[in-house]
């Protein structure tokens, strides 16, 4: 039998893409095909923005290895995606894949966007890396977001550092461990810090009022 | 020539064949990488898992010069209920002794630690290897039913789990917890440490 | 009695006249050039000659490469296992007989490596790194791309051993006593796993060919 078509070989070569070696997200290969095609379409859209498309694939093997179902899989990955450019335009601008990273956690979380702004303001040459992710994790404490932004910004505006925000962070968990009021621990840890600083040159936005 | 050789697979080959995917990088690499290299010289640190030993980042280099690294030092793994019921009040958080990097950019090595005696393999899977079970693997200590690794961490918030012989899902008996909102099984959390 | 290209073009002509034959299969027929390499040159690199081991890379490093691909789908899984392959080349050189063809015994390191990375990493999609989203695969030109993929496609098909043994016999053009060294496998079962895997093939080929009608 013959084959009734005009057959087109390219005879030129492939030339082999220099792989860059560094970190090749894969998304494994147990994933459903539904969940395969709907991270596929978040990775065309991210990567036409400039958006890190390895956290989309991560998310995704996130849901597969705990076994979660495929629309929870890709509801995730989409939502993943609106925060990963939520992040990205507030951090601008030129934000690391880790700080953008550890920006949509902190939205994750229900960290106003605007906050985020707001700390890259008080950093503009710095990582915001882990002030995010202290932030991030005083919320994930029980801390509500606002509370939480005014004081991390606060701490950052006044010139703490980052392992004073990290000490922050331990601390109060340590203490919301130990049965404190996540509230009450924050206010005594921060004031901890606060008296470490140089005093505010004007009054802060941020200032808490009630306080003495 | 066999018989099955028809002009249909003749066709089929010939595409197959005619394809060819030329690296002179990857032939420089493994040039580089026997020159100098002695035959039959066992080696007695096995390679890293695969994704390491392609991915040689220059971040791995520049963690080995630092001065020290954060530890998480093993302890038994708690029963079921003690771990799925979260941490006691009475329980203390260890003290991490903080290393200054030599750089923000950089990322700090970072033990992780289990023990589990009944463990035949335990898979480290986090925010930081995409989730995959295949990218860092603990390995056993000299003591039966202790694992470690240690990776390079950048600065910020990492949540993560560990994955006993392959299906069972276990947070950090020594870290923190964090509510996964998406698919509702909780991960470990640790903040690594910045200048 | 005619050759097998002069016996194509004619039952081409017979069947339909308008098909034409954009590669001539003419030179086929007839033996391909060796793709194996002077024996002289591994047994120098045996001996310790660093410039006959560059020698003995820079000329199977391609096909090497190509063989992992499609055996293994990915071209950093490709790469690590045709690095693995040299580097255990370079170490256990000492073991090549020297009367032993090079070609073979570097197969089977190859086929070995290739096969323990499916076996520990199962077969992974890589969104990223094979470029197979539709932006990327839109650049080549439709006739093209079709084709290659509907091969790469039925190949991919195949059960492994089956795919294994077709790209070792009629890909790489290695004699069924070459495969036999390099899968351990013995010839009556690689002759049926050549054939099941062509069979197969032509039945992929033609269902595709009908269906683009």
């Amino acid at each position: 039998m013959t084959l009734r078509r005009l057959f087109l070989i390219s005879l030129v070569p492939c030339a082999t893409v220099s792989v860059a070696h560094g970190q090749v997200a894969r998304l494994d290969a147990t994933a459903d095909a539904g969940v395969r095609r709907a991270v596929e379409r978040e990775v065309i859209a991210a990567r036409s923005i400039g958006l890190p498309e390895r956290l989309l694939i991560a998310k995704a093997n996130e849901g597969i290895a705990k076994r979660a179902t495929p629309k929870r899989i890709t509801d995730a990955v989409a939502a993943l995606g609106k925060r990963l450019q939520v992040a990205r335009d507030q951090l601008a601008p030129n934000p690391s894949e880790d700080e953008i990273a550890a920006g949509a956690d902190a939205l994750y979380l229900g960290v106003p966007a605007h906050i985020l702004k707001k700390m890259r303001a008080a950093w503009p040459n710095r990582s915001l890396a882990l002030p995010l992710g202290v932030l991030t994790e005083l919320v994930a404490k029980g801390l509500p977001a606002d509370r939480a932004a005014r004081t991390v910004t606060d701490l950052m505006t006044r010139g703490a550092t980052n392992v004073q925000l990290y000490s922050l962070a331990q601390s109060v968990q340590g203490d919301v461990a130990a049965g404190w009021a996540p509230e009450a621990a924050l206010d005594l840890r921060a004031r901890g810090v606060m008296s470490l600083l140089p005093p505010a040159p004007a009054a802060s936005a941020f200032t808490n009022p009630r306080r003495p | 020539m066999d018989a099955e050789r028809d002009d249909i697979i003749e066709q089929a080959a010939a595409a197959l064949r005619h394809r060819q995917w030329r690296s002179p990088r990857a032939i420089a690499r493994i040039l580089a990488t026997v020159e100098g290299r002695p035959r039959r010289w066992w080696r007695a640190v096995t390679w890293p898992s695969a994704p390491f030993s392609l991915a040689a980042t220059g971040s791995l280099a520049a963690a080995a010069l630092l001065l020290g690294f954060l530890t998480r030092q093993a302890t038994d793994r708690p029963d079921n209920q003690r771990q799925l019921g979260g941490i006691p009040a009475a329980r203390t958080l260890p003290v991490l002794p903080a290393v200054r990097s030599t750089g923000e950019a950089l990322p700090l090595p970072v033990q992780f630690t289990l023990r589990d005696v009944q463990a035949s393999q335990v898979a480290l899977v986090g925010d930081f290897n995409g989730w995959s079970s295949a990218a860092t693997p603990l390995e056993p200590g000299e003591v039966p039913g202790t694992w470690s690794v240690t990776i390079p961490l950048s600065a910020g918030r990492h949540v993560y789990a560990f994955l006993v012989d392959g299906k069972t899902w276990m947070t950090d008996p020594r870290a923190q917890t964090a509510r996964d909102l998406d698919f509702g099984r909780a991960n470990s959390v640790l903040i690594v440490q910045a200048p | 009695m005619a050759s097998r290209s002069q016996r194509a073009v004619a039952v081409a002509r017979e069947e339909s006249p308008t098909v034409l034959w954009a590669i001539q299969p003419a030179d086929q027929s007839t033996v391909r050039p060796s793709t194996d390499i002077d024996p002289a040159v591994p047994l120098r690199a045996r001996g310790g000659d660093a410039r006959a081991f560059a020698e003995l890379v820079e000329h199977f490093h391609a096909r090497c490469l190509r063989y992992a691909r499609y055996m293994l789908g990915e071209e950093e899984d490709a790469e690590e296992a045709v690095q693995d392959t040299f580097i255990r080349v370079y170490d256990h050189l000492g073991q090549f007989r020297p009367d032993a063809r090079f070609e073979p015994w570097l197969f089977r390191i190859l086929a070995n490596r290739c096969r323990t990375m499916r076996s520990r990493r199962w077969a992974r999609e890589s969104l990223v790194v094979t470029g197979e989203l539709p932006v990327v695969a839109a650049e080549a030109p439709e006739e093209t791309r079709d084709l290659m993929d509907e091969v790469e496609t039925a190949l991919n098909g195949l059960p492994t051993e089956q795919r294994e043994a077709f790209l070792l016999r009629h890909v790489e053009d290695l004699s069924y006593e070459d495969m036999a060294v390099i899968t351990g496998v013995r010839l009556s079962a690689l002759r049926m796993r050549v054939k099941r895997a062509c069979d197969a093939l032509r039945t992929r080929l033609v269902q595709e060919q009908e269906r683009g009608r």
